[in-house]
């Protein structure tokens, strides 16, 4: 505060000296430039409590659906939702401090357990898509025709081909892992990868290094046109991916927006919602990328 | 090879057809990372000065302090940003994650020590004796302080440069912090990534050639300023 | 005007400056002059503010400046010149009128007299560090002046400057400052400008004021041998007044010789008095030689002197001349160096001599080491110091 007094004492005095004048324009407009800043910053938090923190998945986010869905809701109820979209892992953490007022995961087991020490009061499966397993074309690990994925990933695993994992903990992972183990086989480093990103990274990277890899089919859609990789196995019931909405305990938290997730969780409930994701793709893919599954 | 053409083809096309969504986006990563840098050359300048120009116990250590926060990763900065904005975390009253404000918090957080440092750096280049001629002209303190900044435009302009190069492609905290929201904290970098993710490369070539041409608009800016009235 | 008293800073390892008394009147230009590391400079920081000393008082304007609690109004009435100006990276004009816009002073006319008065109106536009060093210093002093300063202390502002340049400036900021009678104080390590410039000048060395005089007395009238080596009086004698005339002292000396007797030279014709013939005598039986020199000064029969010629006074002949000189001896010469535009002859009289003497001369007189010749000095050309 003491320079900026000085700088406009200086400045009145200087007022008129010619070679100030350059100085003074840009110490001025550098004055405006803060002071209009500290303005726009303080249109702030007056009528709180129209904003809803839903976390989410990226899985959910890249695909555009929840763009969609968000904008409808925002536009319909007025609400401001922050949709962070992080992994799994992270967006159950978030419920359980507190930070978020809705999840969006896709993590059953962690789901239940959420619910049951008491963070989420409803929780209900709503839409699922499915993963696929992609590999090059020759297919050596001969997955192609398996009976089920455990089979499948046995077949990976005996013959020792490349596959690339997310290693990042989020809900792809932690069922991908699950299904290494109901194939009863862990994984050896020397042909298992953990890159430790997201979903299209993985395929990228299962891409360039011809090797097998676990995929949302959305994912795969979406960066269909760019792959050598194919499907290679798709449709056990053990690749589907069931989305579940939890409202987060408010009891918990007394700065939760319950009001404001209760309707949101309606709306994404409702039967526009249902319209909306089982047209979503259709146009691009010629396929919709989720499954409706709520009632 | 083919569709690195075709996704620059499509970025060029996109470009001189920007849609309000990515206007949106190159309006907020402009404002948070210049009000950014303004608060941040508005703290690291004076700061710079000072520890260069004062001597006081534990200056050296100081130094060692800055110099080290200068290499400050992002993602850090996002995180321990991130929990000290939590609702339930100790600044949760104000509101700010998953803000431009958050955004322009964290960014202060990571170009600021790179401002102070580079500014510090500069002022201690200066030869003591001209700020003691400054002084025997009669200049305050504050004239003084003015007329060494700008003897060391040159230098001071390459701290805000590397400054506000810093943030505006910094991905890490911004993420963590902004949360990457529509219409809200998307700025180009997060964008990008999003894009990425989502297997769009031409929209994410078109948002990272977008952020590189605002780079350099800024950058030829700032120097066009600098170098006019005199060399 | 300036009142300092009982001045104290110790600067360890360095320097320890004492000025227990001395007054600078208003509307002069007072020297300071010293050797290097006598405290001069520091003397100007401690005016100036830049550097706090340990105890005393300094006066200026009516007040001790060392204990303002703003120093800035007394800043702004002071123009401190550096001896390495720094001149910022602007034009020629924007430098000089800085002081003014940091005073708030818009009076811009101010410049345009400077620039007219140290003759560089042609450069104003220029950028301020492309200047060679003699402009680069006239532009020092001209933002220095600009400020119509009631004090200017000036910290050896020509010592990087070629002679060329400064003797130029030396006479243009003499018509400027004299004309301005503005209270000036320079620091210098060189005499000739402050026998220029200055109307007082004060001699330090050690940290110590040894002499504060007006230019004539100091050099021609050092109080002490320490001022007296640094104003560059070359010859210094010992010996003790043997008889007073008038104002006209004689001076023994002791002189050493090898080869031959010391030997007064005056007027063979006898215009001197017989006294001094005596004397003469006497002396010349010894080894160890008492030789006597005439030197106009104020001493007492007794007094135990340093007899000081400088060495410009000193003039070289290869025959004994008839002229109104005084003093001559017989001498060889020991060493000749050049020395600026002349040559120093360093001269053994039975007591070290030395003489300035121009390269012609030499020439003329065919001096070389090892020459037997005379040199001579007037009585009123030596100056005897108290031992």
């Amino acid at each position: 505060m003491m320079l900026r007094t000085d700088c406009i004492r200086w400045l009145i005095l200087n007022y008129k000296s010619k070679e100030i004048a350059l100085r003074k324009k840009l110490a001025v407009s550098l004055l405006v430039f803060l002071l209009g800043v500290s303005q726009a910053l303080s249109f702030s938090f007056a009528g709180e409590n129209k904003t809803i923190i839903l976390a989410t998945t990226t899985s959910v986010q890249d695909t555009g659906l929840l763009d969609l869905l968000v904008a409808g809701f925002q536009k319909k109820s007025g609400y401001t939702v922050k949709a962070i979209a992080v992994g799994t892992g992270q967006a159950m953490q978030l419920g359980q401090n507190g930070e978020a007022d809705i999840l969006w995961v896709h993590s059953p087991a962690d789901e239940r357990q959420f619910v049951k020490e008491g963070y989420g009061t409803a929780r209900t499966t709503f839409m699922h898509n499915d993963f696929v397993v992609l590999g090059p074309k020759n297919d050596p690990a001969k997955i192609k025709g398996v009976k089920n994925i455990a089979e499948g990933f046995r077949r990976i695993a005996t013959a020792k081909v490349l596959f690339v994992s997310r290693g990042d903990n989020s809900g792809t992972h932690k069922k991908e892992k699950k299904l290494w183990q109901a194939a009863g086989v862990t994984p050896d480093k020397e042909y298992y990868i953990e890159i430790g990103q997201g979903m299209a990274a993985t395929v990228n990277v299962a891409n360039e290094k011809l090797a097998y890899c676990l995929a949302d089919r959305s994912t795969y859609l979406s960066l269909k046109k760019l792959l050598e990789l194919v499907i290679l196995f798709e449709g056990d019931e053990a690749l589907f991916n069931r989305y579940s909405l939890i409202l987060v305990n408010p009891e918990k938290y007394p700065k939760i927006n319950a009001a404001g997730a209760k309707e949101f969780f309606a709306y994404l409930l409702s039967e526009d919602t249902k319209n909306m994701v089982e047209n979503y793709g259709q146009d691009k893919f010629g396929q919709p990328l989720f499954y409706w599954d709520y009632k | 090879m083919l569709y690195i053409f075709a996704g620059f083809k499509k970025a060029l096309f996109l470009i001189f057809h920007l849609n309000a969504e990515i206007l949106e986006i190159i309006r907020l990563s402009l404002l948070v990372s210049m009000v950014a840098t303004g608060m941040a050359i508005a703290i690291g300048l004076p700061l710079g000065s000072i520890i260069a120009l004062k001597r006081f116990r534990w200056r050296k250590l100081v130094i060692a302090l800055i110099n080290t926060t200068m290499g400050l990763p992002p993602v850090v900065v996002g995180l321990m940003v991130s929990l000290f904005l939590f609702r339930n975390g100790p600044l949760g009253f104000l509101g700010w994650l998953y803000t431009a404000k958050g955004m322009i918090l964290a960014q202060v957080i990571i170009a600021t020590p790179i401002i102070t440092g580079l500014c510090l750096a500069s002022v201690q280049s200066v030869d003591p004796k001209l700020y003691q001629q400054v002084i025997a002209l009669g200049a305050n303190r504050w004239q003084a302080l003015l007329i060494v900044f700008k003897e060391i435009k040159l230098s001071l302009l390459a701290a805000i440069v590397a400054g506000f190069g810093s943030i505006i492609s910094e991905v890490g905290a911004v993420m963590m912090v902004g949360g990457n929201i529509k219409g809200q904290t998307r700025v180009l970098t997060t964008a990008t990534v999003l894009e990425t993710n989502m297997g769009n490369f031409d929209v994410a070539i078109a948002l990272g050639l977008i952020l590189f041409l605002l780079s350099f608009m800024v950058n030829a800016a700032l120097t066009l300023i600098q170098q006019k009235k005199y060399d | 005007m300036i009142k300092i008293k009982g001045l104290h800073l110790e600067l360890p390892g360095r320097l320890r400056l004492d000025v227990d008394n001395l007054e600078i009147p208003a509307g002069i230009l007072f020297a300071l002059i010293g050797p290097n590391g006598a405290g001069k400079s520091t003397l100007l920081n401690i005016l100036s503010l830049f550097q706090k000393p340990d105890k005393g008082s300094v006066e200026v304007f009516g007040k001790n400046i060392l204990v303002l609690k703003n120093p800035l109004p007394y800043r702004r009435r002071v123009s401190f010149v550096l001896s390495r100006p720094y001149l910022l990276h602007d034009t020629v004009y924007n430098n000089i009128s800085l002081p003014l816009a940091l005073r708030g002073i818009r009076d811009k006319s101010r410049v345009a007299e400077m620039l007219a008065l140290f003759k560089i109106t042609p450069l104003s536009g220029q950028p301020a560090l492309s200047l060679s060093q003699g402009e680069t210093h006239r532009v020092a002093l001209a933002r220095a002046l600009v400020t119509r300063p009631e004090l200017i202390l000036l910290d050896e502002p020509f010592s990087s400057l070629d002679p060329q340049y400064k003797s130029a400036l030396l006479q243009d900021l003499r018509r400027i400052i004299k004309g301005n009678k503005v209270t000036t104080i320079f620091v210098t390590q060189d005499q000739n400008e402050a026998l220029f410039l200055a109307d007082l000048i004060g001699v330090i060395k050690g940290g110590r004021i040894l002499q504060v005089a007006n230019p004539q007395d100091v050099f021609a009238r050092p109080i002490s041998k320490e001022v007296a080596d640094f104003i560059g009086i070359e010859t210094i004698i010992e010996g003790t007044v043997v008889k007073k005339e008038d104002s006209l002292c004689l001076v023994a000396v002791d002189s050493v010789r090898e080869q031959s007797l010391a030997t007064k030279f005056s007027d063979s014709q006898g215009a001197l008095d017989g006294n001094n013939q005596g004397l003469r005598l006497e002396v010349c039986s010894n080894r160890v030689n008492h030789t006597i020199m005439e030197v106009v000064s104020d001493c007492i029969v007794g007094q135990k002197v340093l007899v000081c010629v400088r060495p410009e006074n000193i003039t070289i002949s290869t025959a004994p001349e008839r002229d109104s000189a005084r003093n001559h001896f017989q001498a060889t010469i020991k060493n000749m160096v050049p020395w600026g535009l002349e040559y120093k002859i360093d001269l053994d009289c039975g007591f070290n001599v030395v003489a300035f003497v121009t390269k012609q001369s030499i020439d003329q007189l065919r001096l070389a080491v090892g020459q037997q010749v005379f040199a001579a000095f007037k009585a009123t050309a030596a100056h005897l110091i108290k031992r």
